[in-house]
């Protein structure tokens, strides 16, 4: 039996037998005692046991066939169902390459700290996935595992740079010193710097304030996962020309969605837990009394009141957004009420003025209905080939939050020459205004 | 003693979240204390700050009229001054400010 033979029958076994079996491996190579790294590995074959009935039972059995009927009955061209991102993760980690992706961005991150390329040492590796599903989405479509780790190592260096160039935005808005967000939402600011930059130069721009711990107040009932799947599951089947008793259903089945997909989620996160902590230790270790900026997850700013707001005021402005894009195919739904993330790095950036975020906010969900309808047939693929059943001819799925980077290697791969020179033109022009314009050391301003 | 509820409100209550919540049922049971831990996403905290005793929050400065004390809990992320949340959570709930 040769090594190649073993590890096909071990990938053969199923992604919620083998990926125990990786991390297992994964967590003894970071220094777990192997009672430890055995329960993290288990774990996590449960958590995608769980996460994949879900996905199975009720998105793609249920809901998506509902969202199927509204666009047939509507002529909406939204064929493509965003999952949301913790059924997009658990897809993500099946890939038979993700575990490399640990290893792959904790050393190319000491690497680029050592030589003074970044000053940010990324100890969120949870976020580890965003970089699994760029470089899985990528091998989909090209079959090329070269192709699929350019794209992950390119995700990887783009987080670290705009981590570095906004921590100065970020610590002050948080309060934290010493402190950077690398994470895959900050990438969107390729789209929203430079529109930030225009917005700053308009000068009753700044004069407009509104107080959003005021809204935060109003808009606390919409903001529940619970309720926003209730209304969803509502308008879905009354569109879809679902009688009362069906719609109704419809609206306890998208509402149970809404809550237990997250649920199952903590579950994973709990057997990446110990595995995380650890490659935290193990990289912290290797810089000891060195200045440069810890590199955390997203949620720091996720509590500041224009990012609350605003992630629940733009959740319709995503609806309409969806329907009268063109070029979109994306039907928001499992990241509706859940794209946070991407408003936090823009948040910090605007100082937390909410006017702006708000305008920021449509820039940045333009870009992610274009690049969620980009990965839509890749992503679909991908999923089948992980063993979610999607009926054929039937609605596809993706995910709302596919970064402007993926996006652009999609283009690139389906040689849309003019896409990717956009995309460069944009990528030169957000490094720029971001290192002349928001990369500074804040003095008082007047 | 009585059971205290403590709420770990992060960006969807499912990552950074589980994080500081696990730390925190590992780190006040060594400590004896009861404790029930929620986590949910920052949005959704307006309704269910009536059914809790405490706030650990890891945006720092969370805003709003919460009339329940709110502690700092980055430090769980960071790694680096983890005890001192630990004190700061079980000072706030046995020292009389439990509303």
């Amino acid at each position: 039996m040769t090594l190649l033979s073993v590890v096909k029958y071990v990938i053969g076994l199923g992604a919620n037998v083998f990926l125990p079996f990786i991390m297992f491996l994964i967590g003894l190579l970071f220094g777990l005692k192997p009672g430890k790294a055995l329960r993290a590995g288990l774990t996590l074959g449960v958590a995608f046991t769980g996460i994949t009935l879900v996905v199975g039972q009720l998105l793609t059995a249920q809901v998506a066939p509902a969202a199927q009927a509204m666009i047939n009955r509507t002529g909406l061209q939204l064929s493509a169902l965003d999952v949301g991102w913790p059924a997009a993760s658990t897809i993500s980690w099946a890939w038979p390459y993700a575990a490399i992706m640990f290893p792959l961005q904790i050393l190319l991150n000491i690497v680029l700290l050592g030589i003074g390329f970044t000053k940010t040492l990324n100890v969120d590796l949870w976020n580890v996935w965003q970089k699994v599903f760029a470089g899985a989405v990528m091998m989909e479509i090209t079959g090329s595992l070269t192709w699929a780790f350019i794209v992950a190592i390119a995700m990887i260096v783009i987080e670290l740079k705009i981590g570095d160039l906004t921590a100065q935005k970020v610590q002050k808005l948080t309060g934290v010193p010493g402190i950077s967000i690398p994470h895959a939402c900050a990438t969107w600011l390729i789209a929203a710097a430079p529109v930030a930059a225009i917005l700053d130069a308009i000068p009753w721009m700044k004069k407009l304030k509104v107080d959003p711990e005021r809204i935060q107040k109003k808009v606390g009932f919409f903001g529940e996962n619970i309720v926003i799947g209730l209304l969803m599951g509502l308008v879905i089947g009354a569109l879809a020309g679902y009688d009362f008793a069906k719609t109704l259903q419809l609206g306890i089945v998208v509402a149970s969605v809404m809550v237990i997909l997250p649920r199952m989620a903590t579950i994973f996160m709990e057997a990446l837990m110990p595995i995380s902590e650890a490659a935290a230790e193990f990289m912290k270790k290797r810089f000891p009394g060195r200045e440069m900026y810890i590199g955390l997850d997203w949620p720091i700013t996720a509590g500041h009141p224009s990012t609350i707001v605003s992630a629940v005021l733009l959740i319709p402005v995503l609806v309409v957004l969806a329907i009268i894009l063109p070029g979109n195919k994306v039907l928001p739904f499992g990241d509706l009420g859940n794209f946070g993330c991407l408003m936090g790095p823009a948040v910090a950036l605007v100082d937390g003025d909410l006017v702006r975020s708000l305008i920021l906010g449509v820039v940045i969900l333009a870009v992610s209905l274009w690049g969620a309808s980009a990965a839509a047939p890749a992503f679909t693929d991908l999923a089948i080939r992980t063993g979610v059943k999607i009926p054929a001819g039937a609605t596809q799925i993706t995910w709302l939050k596919t970064t402007p980077v993926v996006w652009a290697v999609i283009e690139f791969a389906k040689k849309n020459i003019l896409g990717v020179v956009i995309f460069l033109v944009f990528l030169t022009l957000s490094f720029w205004t971001l290192t002349k314009k928001y990369s500074k050391e804040e003095t008082v301003e007047s | 003693m009585a059971k205290f509820r403590i709420l770990v409100p992060c960006g969807s209550g499912i990552a950074s979240s589980t994080i500081c919540a696990q730390k925190i049922r590992k780190g006040l049971g060594e400590r004896g204390l009861d404790v029930e831990v929620k986590q949910l996403a920052f949005r959704e905290l307006q309704g269910e700050i009536g059914k809790a005793d405490l706030i650990v929050s890891i945006t720092p400065g969370l805003k709003s009229d919460l009339n329940i004390p709110v502690v700092n809990g980055l430090p769980l992320l960071t790694g680096v001054g983890e005890k001192a949340v630990f004190d700061e959570i079980i000072s706030k709930l046995t020292g009389g400010t439990k509303q």
